[in-house]
């Protein structure tokens, strides 16, 4: 195997991973501290996927500057979708919290459905791409990474993402809402006899989840097509992701994304049709002979 | 009354005679550094009825569910009617005859009282796997159903579901349904927890003399110390894991180490 | 006291009892007879077809129920023995050349069962979300399997047509294909559907069927009574791969075109929501989800081309709402309440 080859395979293998991670870290962050098993949330990836195309598609009028959309990307869009699923937790998801995991998982399937309509109604249902020119990725172009050449704005994107893994980890051991949810994922009835305001932190939560699934989402879309399908893959992928790191673990979700990242980079170059096979193959292995996860029976962070 | 069952049931009840039922010799388990059980061995027969005591955690639940299988066991050895089952799966002990019933009534919530105690009858015969019959035409087990919800009292709450019965009435189910498998030994735990103080002893009558009338040996861990005094035929001391004392319950209740570490310590 | 067994001495039990298994029975077969006459009497191929149809996924949503609501484990996997009824006809056709339809079915069964203690030896184990997630991940590899055409046998995505299969020794395949269906294949479904529905009406009231509930209700309690409760799991779940495979089976000649697309974790999804929408704690809910579910997609398709929208609120309504209970279950509670009524009035 060229050094090269293993280099690039590498480089790609850290990408998936940065967007497994958006995409899956936010489903076990909300079953770990709240309980509730979002078969629904890979949706808010698509979702942010379509918003992304949209708004920097028409902001093509207004600027090209790459600055302007990566801050589009990265702070306007998650902010928006932040608000939105505010608003669905309140209403939509609020009487999820307290039904069977069992029915949770049946009830947000049902989610996924609506916002699957939601998303055909409002962008057709055929893929949308970005435009040449206001695409982030084709502005930035490559830089010279170790004697390979590599897309500048996938090296931006897995930078994103390890910012927000630590921004996340920082968030639980140093602020008051980050303790407070560890408390909750130990003892959710504990923490609300305290008198703390559980659903406060249960809306932080839950939307702060959301909203780094929709800035994968829209990360991912200078690169591919946002189409139906991607949240039907990404269900699947964000499931794999959090059941081989460990439901409710941070460390895991890493871990795990890198796993997954890896074995896609790798797979896809070596062997093709074996790629996803060998994701599936690993979640159900890792669920028959360890099944809490690699860092499951850790808590949130550790 | 049912016919079957009238053998021996005038016949002294008295220990030491033939072989023990179950035997635990040098029994162990660990949790991590914790020694909840170190090294008990004690032997039960099956014409009497012993009451375990002990302060909390002493280690009468954890011995309890070593018997069952709930716990696998650190050290020691288990020899139930002659054989060790010490590795033996929890659904085989049960098989050969070891049954508990539990703290927390365990029942079906979703099924009648009748089909609770008629599940049971069907297990104990092995006929989990039959296909072909409907289970309310099935004679053999909906008569002995029958029998047992009769001696249990339990026929005016047979077609009721489960979940909105009174605890009492909840716990005597339970122990029905561990009746219903005829087992030779049966360790309760806790039989009247939770029960109304003045139907304890009820409840407790109604476990002895079933227990008397079909020549099963009983185990029950207690904290009410009057019960444990009128229905123990012997009395089993725990503390710290360890037997403090294992003798009739004059012996037992009158012992000066009891009195310092159970007894005194409040329970 | 109550006396359960019917006995000569009591009538009245008796009397009442026969009665009420008459008038099920009455109704049972008035239906069956309508059924059966429907395609000759009004000739409508886009009925028949949709009955046809809904009658494969009634049998698919009865065996899944076995899992889900006797058993109590949710299987998001269940495509794979759908999936594996439809290839395994297709299969044996194309490659084996067999081509009597009663040898099919039987066939598709045993395989279907074949995947069903496989993915169920895996499985029974864990419990709830991490079944319910295995089941996922095991069937999800088959189809990716399928997709990638490994093994050579699926032909990928392009997937493979298949002809038309005969009965007994009998042609009837040479018939024109719309006749087929009307005259023949309609039928046979139905009576597979009968035979289903007759079968675990007597296995799920049997001693079978109770431990299956034991271990749903308390499984402490079943595995303290003396059942091997993870080889009762695998029971009820080679059973339910083996009649969720004959509805596969049976609809692969109804679509003619098998694809991977059916041992997708959609199709899982579309089954268990059949299930749940006509009710998983009832028996026959899940005929009438299957019923309910198809006919709310053609009624939809017809209206909007957002239909998933449609179906997603319905499921998430039916989940908050009547919860185990389903359409059937709440109608038959509608119905008591009324009667409760009327009594009083």
């Amino acid at each position: 195997m060229p050094i090269e080859s293993l280099m690039v395979n590498t480089f790609n293998g850290l990408y998936f991973a940065a967007l497994l991670f958006f995409a899956s870290v936010g489903l076990t962050l909300v079953f770990g501290i709240l309980n509730l098993l979002n078969m629904a949330h890979a949706a808010f990836y698509g979702l942010g996927a379509y918003v992304a195309v949209w708004t920097l598609n028409n902001m093509g009028d207004i600027t090209t500057s790459t600055v302007v959309l990566l801050a589009v990307l990265v702070l306007v869009i998650p902010l928006v979708v932040f608000v939105l699923s505010a608003v669905l937790d309140k209403t939509v998801f609020a009487p999820l919290y307290e039904i069977e995991p069992v029915y949770q998982l049946l009830a947000t399937f049902g989610v996924i459905l609506m916002l699957d309509d939601v998303i055909k109604f409002i962008w057709g249902a055929s893929p949308i791409t970005v435009d040449g020119a206001v695409d982030p990725s084709r502005q930035l172009g490559t830089l010279d990474l170790l004697g390979i050449s590599v897309s500048a704005y996938r090296s931006v994107v897995i930078l994103i993402a390890i910012a927000c893994a630590v921004g996340l980890y920082l968030m639980f051991v140093k602020t008051k809402l980050g303790k407070i949810s560890q408390a909750m994922s130990e003892d959710y009835e504990m923490v609300q006899m305290l008198g703390i305001n559980v659903n406060r932190v249960r809306i932080m939560i839950f939307s702060i989840s959301v909203a780094i699934a929709a800035l994968g989402g829209a990360l991912f879309v200078p690169f591919a097509t946002a189409t139906p399908a991607v949240t039907l893959e990404y269900v699947l992928l964000s499931f794999a992701v959090i059941v081989i790191g460990g439901l409710g673990s941070l460390k895991g979700v890493v871990v795990a994304a890198l796993v997954i990242g890896m074995v896609r980079s790798f797979g896809i170059a070596y062997y093709p049709a074996l790629e996803l096979a060998i994701v599936f193959g690993l979640m159900a292995v890792v669920i028959i002979f360890k099944p809490e996860g690699l860092f499951g029976d850790e808590g949130v962070v550790e | 009354m049912s016919t079957q069952n009238t053998r021996n049931t005038a016949s002294a009840r008295s220990s030491g005679s033939a072989e023990p039922i179950l035997r635990t010799e040098n029994v162990r388990k660990e949790f991590g550094s914790l020694v909840a059980v170190d090294g008990v061995s004690l032997e039960f027969y099956d014409d009497e009825i012993v009451g375990i005591i002990g302060p909390n955690g002493a280690g009468k639940t954890t011995f309890t569910n070593l018997l069952s299988g709930a716990l696998s066991l650190t050290d020691g050895t288990i020899v139930f009617d002659g054989d060790d089952i010490s590795d033996l799966r929890r659904y085989k002990r049960v098989r050969r005859g070891l049954v508990r019933s539990f703290q927390i009534p365990q029942i079906y919530d979703e099924l009648t009282v009748f089909e609770n105690v008629q599940a049971s009858v069907l297990s104990r015969k092995g006929e989990n796997n039959r296909l072909f019959t409907l289970t309310h035409r099935d004679s053999d087990s909906v008569e002995e159903t029958e029998r047992l919800l009769e001696m249990f009292n339990l026929e005016a709450h047979a077609d009721e579901h489960t979940e909105h019965l009174p605890h009492g009435v909840r716990k005597i189910l339970d122990v029905a349904m561990s009746f219903a498998l005829r087992p030779k030994l049966m360790v309760l735990d806790e039989p009247t927890s939770g029960v109304g103080s003045r139907e304890k002893n009820a409840v407790m009558e109604t476990i002895t003399d079933a227990a008397v009338e079909r020549n099963i040996g009983l185990i029950f861990i207690e904290h009410d110390m009057e019960l444990i005094r009128t229905y123990s035929d012997r009395i089993v001391a725990l503390h710290e894991g360890r037997v403090l004392a294992d003798d009739d319950p004059a012996a037992v209740m009158n012992s000066e180490e009891v009195n310092q570490f159970i007894l005194e310590g409040g329970v | 006291m109550s006396t359960r067994l019917p006995t000569f001495g009591d009538v009245k039990a008796g009397e009442i009892k026969g009665v009420l298994l008459d008038k099920r029975l009455l109704a049972g077969s008035a239906l069956f007879v309508f059924l059966a006459l429907y395609p000759a009497l009004t000739m409508n191929a886009y009925h028949t077809r949709l009955l046809a149809w809904i009658m494969c996924f009634a049998i698919a949503a009865l065996g899944f129920n076995i899992v889900l609501g006797y058993t109590g484990l949710l299987s998001f996997g269940h495509a794979a023995f759908f999936g594996a009824g439809m290839y395994t006809v297709v299969i044996a056709m194309e490659r084996a050349g067999i081509t009597d339809l009663v040898v099919l079915l039987v066939l598709a069964m045993i395989v279907a069962g074949v995947v069903g203690a496989i993915i169920g030896a895996l499985s029974v184990k864990t419990h709830e979300i991490y079944f319910a997630l295995l089941t996922l991940a095991l069937a999800q590899l088959l189809f990716v399997l399928a997709t990638r055409d490994v093994g050579g046998l699926t032909r990928g995505t392009d997937g493979i047509g298949l002809t038309r299969p005969d009965f007994l020794g009998l042609p009837v395949s040479e018939v024109p294909a719309q006749f087929y269906l009307m005259g023949f294949y309609y039928h046979v479904i139905l009576v597979c559907l009968t035979a289903t529905i007759l079968l675990l009406w007597v296995v799920l009231r049997s001693p079978f069927g109770l431990t299956l509930k034991m271990i749903r209700e308390n499984e402490t309690r079943a595995e303290m009574s003396g059942v091997p409760i993870l080889r009762y799991r695998l029971y009820s779940m080679i059973l339910s791969a083996m009649i969720v495979g004959l509805g596969g089976a049976l609809y692969a000649v109804v679509v003619g075109h098998i694809t991977p697309e059916y041992l997708d974790w959609t199709m899982s999804g579309e089954i268990v929501f059949m299930a749940l929408l006509g009710g998983i704690g009832t028996f026959l809910g899940p005929v009438v989800g299957a019923g309910g579910f198809i006919l709310l997609q053609e009624l939809a398709l017809s209206v909007t081309t957002y239909w998933h929208f449609t179906m997603g609120l319905v499921l998430f309504v039916v989940v908050l709402t009547l919860r185990e209970k389903g359409i059937w279950g709440g109608a038959k509670e509608l119905l008591e309440r009324l009667d409760e009524r009327r009594d009083n009035s």
